[in-house]
């Protein structure tokens, strides 16, 4: 019924050839995101419509079985068809469906433009700098081949490529212009979509044993900082405060119950640092800031335990300023929360524990906290980022047998101990240290950033910071977990320090174009990617037009349409309109050499006499002359002139060399 | 010449909607890449506007002479393109406005150059015909918007009615005798004269000798005797209609030429005399075309 025609038959073989590239470069999101048969299928079929392979089952028989088989499949892996995979994996299954049934022209047009959509669902879950090259690399494929589809078989593909990248750069303009200027608040945020294949890398909310040292080999961003005052704290200050866990079950710490708000801050009037912070989606509710935050973002809630919390999970990237002031803390203890700080679960205490738990509750809250740091340090405890698994009884094994641990362990252990011993204390986990970025004049806080530390509280002084992981491996505070780790202080292997020695000029090489692409990145997501509705209003407010209205922004988008629309039309337009035809040009060129070498066509000469005479003008270069002026006279005047070739004249015309130097005897 | 105008293809519903999901996709996750990624497309395709009507301002469009035919058949409609812009032109396509006829798709045409090639027209009615407009049309470079020009030749032609009927001569009116086969094998009796042969004609009686020394083809004419005159009238057409008449003495007309039998028309008062060759064919079937069609009651 539908004929045999497939997309062979109605675009040429190089727009064919360039949509198959474009989709299987497009469809990288769906291999990224949905399960490989559906994916597999897609691939299959754009590698069957790149070889003009073709089923030999009638269309109809396939269509339906494809459709069927696909979205069973669907159905099977996703237990639905709804939500963002299946929903990938559905798209992947109508495109392959409409690969193998494409039969009238515009056909090619719908894959096209389904290209371009699956171009858009990259941008759903990615919007780097580097994404979106790819994505402007993709489209200006997918825009050749229908440049190509249109051209007929007569274009190359090169030359269809050099177009569509012509029409994309005269867009820019317009793209930029109506970036600018369209209304940002048509539609408030609805959703953001993001697959639950791709969870976000960030701080859990709670503490199990190995739940940070899983962040730490992760080079993923957690926040960028910006220091707008210009001093920059030293690394051993750079404690970001993420949340604070209040319910210790030994190893594993939980956060308080309910999340009250703080009240009543004391005001130290110590130093106080701005912090500009650019924070990665994490899907949580921290809301990271330097230890200790006095002002609250907004969005956000300053709570007991002085932490930042959100209103809302972190699904989207967030751009905030926040004030701390480090010696700034809560200097009293209500009942209520004095209770909290000292309880620890039962079943983690066992009489080992209380055994020890002795010897530290003697002497003042400082003589209490020094005697569990000495503990630590004499008693032969290690650092690692690979302690192994700490099962129920955690707390005893750590402290006994196997002593190993990562910042979270010592930090759990130590703020139990201390809770044993009669003295307030919690848990804070968030990022310790940073990367300073000189290229782009901020500092970057990674996943591997990622610390847990105690806090104690001090009659008097009020909460005060311990890490005792500083008191067993003094040189994670000031390298960080990774680099630490890598300078062999963890393995103690020497050959490895010394191969890590020897590849170092290598590696910072590669740490400085890592640091510039960076801040690249970083101005591409707080200049392109960031701009809004507020951005958009304090650019006007500098045009001096005042805040715009939506209607208004709309008005300014059409006038500067129509007149992106009439400046390149305008030029288009003007362009030199020449009547001459390609053999009247080639002869032009010839003519203009003759000129220059002093032999100007007479008026009414003709080509056979011009040429007549310049070869006994230049007789050096008579034979070429010749040459050009037989096939000149063919082409234009022969019997046949397919038999002589316009490029090659064109070519020898290009080449010809009428040497000024010697003197035209007869001109 | 007419004014090139842009219109959407049935491809630009689909690139609005794919915009309208970009705009949704950019405000409801508040995605700037997303918007970026859809004001690029938007803005390539209104300037893939200015480029389908650039690719077609500067080509000039030349409608040939057409030479008369009768119903039925095909005409050929010579067209000429040139391209007078200093850049390729591609994938235009030439047909006639509003007619289902198979158009012409023209790849590429070079800065300069030139296409010849006949549009084919069928004829359908009898009488004369100005030649629709002819479309010039492309959607390059994208395929969402198309430019169109159409360009209005005023030639005129005229179609004469389609050959058809008995296929014999109505000689018992004429009182010709003889065998018709033989006759037009024979080279007759009276050499009449020559005249310029016709492509298409028989070339029996083209006189070669003439053409072996260099002189152009022309055709001996032998004039049979006025006895064998055939004299074509509506009233000796047959019984059928009007039109079925007209084109029985079409086609006896034309059998008539073709078998170099001197012929003459009588229709309703007007009269063309005895004669023979191109331009009386011609003077016969110009009337025959142009004889009033019936009213309708």
């Amino acid at each position: 019924m539908s004929g045999t025609r497939d997309l062979g038959q109605i675009a040429p073989r190089s727009a064919v050839w360039m949509l198959c590239l474009g989709l299987s470069l497009a469809s990288l999101t769906l291999l990224l995101h949905i399960s490989l048969p559906p994916a597999l299928l897609l691939l299959v079929c754009i590698a069957a419509t790149w070889k003009g392979w073709r089923p030999s089952v009638p269309r109809q028989a396939l269509k339906i079985g494809v459709f069927v088989g696909g979205m069973g499949l669907v159905l099977l892996t996703h237990g639905s068809l709804l939500g963002v995979e299946a929903g990938l994996s559905v798209l992947a299954i109508l495109i392959s469906l409409k690969l193998l049934e494409a039969h009238r022209p515009r056909d090619f047009h719908v894959l096209v433009l389904l290209g371009f959509f699956l171009c858009l669902t990259l941008l759903f879950f990615y919007q780097q700098l580097y994404v979106m090259l790819y994505v402007f690399v993709v489209v200006l494929i997918l825009t050749a081949s229908l440049v190509l589809s249109g051209a007929g078989a007569a274009m190359p593909r090169s030359k269809g490529m050099r177009l569509a990248a012509r029409l994309l750069l005269q867009a820019v303009p317009l793209m930029v212009l109506l970036f600018l200027l369209f209304p940002r608040d048509l539609v408030g945020v609805r959703f953001s979509l993001r697959s639950s294949q791709m969870a976000q890398t960030g701080m859990s909310n709670q503490m199990l044993p190995g739940s940070i040292a899983s962040l730490a080999e992760s080079e993923e961003l957690a926040f960028r900082v910006e220091f707008p005052a210009g001093e920059i704290p030293r690394t051993r200050d750079l404690y970001w405060r993420g949340g604070v866990l209040s319910r210790c079950f030994g190893l594993t710490w939980l956060p308080g119950r309910s999340a009250l708000p703080l009240r009543g801050l004391p005001d130290s009037g110590g130093r106080q640092m701005l912090q500009r912070i650019t924070m990665e989606p994490h899907g949580g509710y921290w809301v990271f800031a330097l230890d200790r935050p006095i002002t609250t973002p907004p969005g956000s809630a300053l709570m007991t335990g002085q932490y930042l919390r959100s209103n809302r999970a972190k699904d989207r990237t967030s751009r905030y300023e926040v004030v701390s002031r480090p010696d700034d803390t809560e200097a009293t203890l209500s009942r209520e929360v004095q209770r909290q700080s000292l309880s620890v679960s039962k079943e983690v205490v066992s009489p080992r524990v209380q055994a020890l738990v002795r010897q530290f509750s003697r002497g003042s809250t400082q003589d209490r906290v020094d005697a569990v740091l000495n503990y630590f340090q004499q008693q032969g405890f290690a650092y690692s980022l690979s302690p192994g698994q700490y099962g129920s009884d955690g707390l005893e094994s750590f402290l006994f047998n196997r002593k190993v641990g990562f910042c979270e362990h010592y930090a759990g252990a130590f703020a139990s101990l201390m809770r044993l011993a009669n003295v307030p204390a919690r848990v804070v986990i968030g990022y310790q240290g940073g990367e300073y970025n000189r290229h782009g004049g901020y500092m970057i806080v990674r996943q591997s950033h990622a610390h847990a530390w105690a806090e104690v509280f001090f009659d008097g002084t009020g909460w005060q910071r311990v890490d005792p992981t500083e008191a067993v491996a003094p040189g994670r505070i000031s390298a960080g977990s990774m680099s630490f780790s890598q300078s062999g202080a963890e393995s103690r292997d020497m050959d490895r320090a010394d191969a890590a020695q020897a590849d170092s000029a290598w590696r910072v090489s590669v740490r400085e174009m890592r640091l510039a692409w960076d801040s690249l990145q970083f101005k591409w997501d707080s200049a392109v990617m960031d701009f809004g509705s507020e951005t958009q209003n304090n650019l006007f407010e500098l045009t001096g037009l005042g805040r715009p209205k939506t209607a208004m922004l709309l008005v300014w988008c059409a006038v500067a349409t129509v007149s992106v629309c009439l400046f390149v039309g305008l030029i288009l337009h003007l362009r030199r309109r020449t009547t001459r035809e390609p053999l009247a040009c080639i002869y032009q060129q010839l003519c203009e050499k003759g000129r220059k070498a002093g032999a100007d066509v007479q008026p009414g000469e003709g080509p056979r006499d011009y040429l007549d005479r310049l070869q006994s003008a230049f007789p050096s270069t008579a034979h070429t002359l010749r040459n050009i002026q037989q096939s000149y006279l063919a082409l234009r005047y022969g019997p046949e002139p397919q038999k002589y070739s316009m490029d090659t004249l064109k070519k020898t015309i290009r080449a010809v060399r009428l040497d000024t130097n010697i003197k035209p005897e007869r001109l | 010449m007419s004014g090139t105008w842009i219109k959407p293809t049935g491809n630009a519903g689909a690139l609005a909607l794919l915009g309208l999901v970009f705009l949704y996709a950019g405000a409801s996750q508040g995605n700037n890449a997303a918007y970026l990624l859809g004001f690029l497309l938007f803005g390539a395709t209104l300037i893939s506007i200015l480029h389908a009507w650039q690719n077609l301002k500067n080509i000039a469009v030349r409608v040939d002479a057409v030479r008369p035919g009768f119903v039925g058949d095909d005409l050929l409609v010579p067209v000429e393109l040139t391209n007078h812009s200093g850049k390729s032109a591609y994938g235009i396509r030439l047909r006639f406005f509003k007619m289902d006829s198979r158009d012409h798709l023209i790849p590429q045409l070079e800065p300069g150059g030139n296409w010849r090639g006949n549009l084919v027209l069928p004829a359908t009615r009898r009488g004369p015909l100005t030649l629709p407009r002819v479309a010039l049309s492309s959607s390059f470079p994208m395929g969402f918007f198309e430019a169109h020009r159409h360009i209005d030749s005023h030639q005129q032609t005229l179609i004469y009615p389609e050959p058809a009927g008995q296929p014999t001569l109505p000689v018992g009116t004429s009182g010709f005798a003889g065998n018709e086969a033989a006759r037009s094998t024979e080279y007759g009796d009276d050499f009449a004269g020559m005249r310029s042969y016709q492509p298409g004609e028989s070339q029996r009686r083209v006189d070669w000798k003439a053409v072996a020394r260099g002189a152009p083809m022309l055709v001996k004419e032998f004039g049979g005797t006025r006895t064998d005159d055939l004299h074509l009238s509506l009233e000796n057409a047959g019984p059928g209609g009007l039109e079925e008449r007209l084109s029985q003495l079409t086609l006896w007309a034309l059998r008539a030429e073709s078998q170099s039998m001197r012929y003459s028309l009588q229709l309703a008062g007007d009269r063309v005399g005895t004669g023979l060759g191109e331009n009386h064919l011609h003077a016969v079937l110009k009337k025959l075309a142009l004889y009033p069609a019936e009213t309708k009651r």
